[in-house]
């Protein structure tokens, strides 16, 4: 979060203190010397560093910065487990807002009646196909083309991630080969050509993890 | 069989997400729950608000992931989404809130959680008390900017008052904190 552009942003307001840098008194304000520790101490300031007062204030506003930095962290490995039926509340009521985009029509026996495939659906089924792979891990797909009309010619896009180390061709390869035939198997898609992008590279599991669980 | 994704990086799991996959979106919630908890927690001063707030926040995460343009930045961009929840929730217990109402000092942090009073035997713990010690409005300010990250305007727009007052109540809670960190060098 410390890439917050308004961090290194100037000052705007109208406070006299805030704009000049220093009281009444003539000391360095805070809110000055907060915002030289977010620049780095850049540009040098000899107004705060040659002065002693102002340096102390800094070294302690950067011990409370990071001190601030493991506080969140620390609450959060506090956290008890959820309540698995809380946590299922959320899910319930996310699965009410499903994404499933269009619809895909499926050729019917009965005249009466129309079939659909949502298209929420084949990208489920083009992520599992594509996650088959080992080494693989799916970031994103879609379906090019007007899948609302029956019969007509569509491609598939696959962009995805492959275990570092892993030889990059092979895995497109096996993937284009995967997603082709379960979607063949699965759908009536008329798929004529399916794209893969190996967009990125990840390291197993355990070398990702930087995000307290 | 499905893919384990709970290694995935934040910003695959994002992705997937916002493209309707429901797992994806399970096992970036899972990763992240305890740093929205927390950060609501702080936000509202109440363990039943915070899960409250967490669970809109989520379902709102969800439903606003397609318009997520850096997906590398979703755990900040989630952690926004936790503090405008969480603002809403206390303006509607509110309705009269003004600035005045949040200078009154609070110590609502300290007695919820005998804990967090008696855990000042180590720096962190000061922190904790010394927060639980300021007054509502300078904690909420400081705990947006330092915590969440967010902007003066952003602050400003969540707790309804001016870039300005946001600057002042944000300096008054650095020096408290600073001075009463100075033990802890």
């Amino acid at each position: 979060m410390s890439d917050d552009p308004m961090r290194s942003a100037p000052a705007t307001d109208d406070l006299t203190g805030a704009r000049g840098g220093t009281d009444d008194e003539g000391s360095v304000t805070t809110e000055r010397l907060s915002e030289y520790l977010d620049d780095g101490r850049q540009p040098y300031d000899p107004l705060i560093e040659d002065d002693p007062e102002a340096r102390a204030q800094l070294a302690a506003l950067a011990r409370l910065r990071r001190m601030t930095a493991g506080l969140l962290a620390d609450d959060a490995a506090a956290e008890p487990t959820p309540d698995p039926s809380w946590f299922d509340g959320i899910m319930s009521r996310v699965r009410l807002e499903s994404r499933s985009g269009r619809e895909i029509p499926l050729l019917s026996a009965d005249q009466r009646s129309s079939l659909h495939i949502t298209e929420g659906a084949v990208r489920s089924l083009i992520r599992e196909a594509g996650d088959s792979v080992p080494g693989v891990v799916v970031v994103s797909c879609g379906i090019v083309g007007d899948v609302t009309v029956p019969g007509s010619v569509v491609s598939v896009d696959v962009q995805v991630s492959a275990l570092y180390g892993a030889p990059v061709p092979e895995l497109a390869e096996t993937v284009k080969a995967a997603v082709a035939a379960l979607v063949a198997q699965q759908t009536e898609l008329v798929v004529e050509a399916v794209d893969v992008t190996v967009r990125d590279v990840h390291l197993l599991d355990d070398d990702e993890a930087e995000a307290p669980r | 069989m499905p893919i384990d994704l709970s290694g995935a990086a934040d910003a695959t799991l994002a992705t997937r997400a916002a493209e309707g996959d429901e797992r994806a979106f399970e096992a970036l919630l899972r990763r992240h729950l305890g740093l929205m908890t927390a950060y609501a927690t702080r936000l509202t001063s109440s363990r039943a608000d915070a899960a409250d707030v967490v669970q809109e926040a989520s379902v709102v995460i969800w439903r606003e992931l397609p318009s997520l343009q850096v997906p590398e930045a979703v755990r900040g961009w989630m952690m926004k989404i936790v503090s405008r929840k969480a603002f809403d929730l206390i303006r509607s217990r509110r309705p009269t809130s003004d600035v005045d109402d949040l200078e009154v000092p609070s110590e609502s942090g300290a007695h919820d959680d005998p804990e967090r009073v008696a855990a000042s035997q180590d720096a962190m713990g000061a922190l904790r008390a010394a927060l639980a010690r300021l007054p509502a409005g300078q904690r909420q300010v400081w705990t947006l900017r330092e915590v969440g990250g967010e902007s003066y305007a952003d602050i400003a727009e969540r707790t309804g008052t001016t870039p300005t007052v946001v600057r002042g109540l944000l300096a008054r809670a650095r020096e408290t904190l600073t001075r009463e960190m100075e033990a802890w060098r």
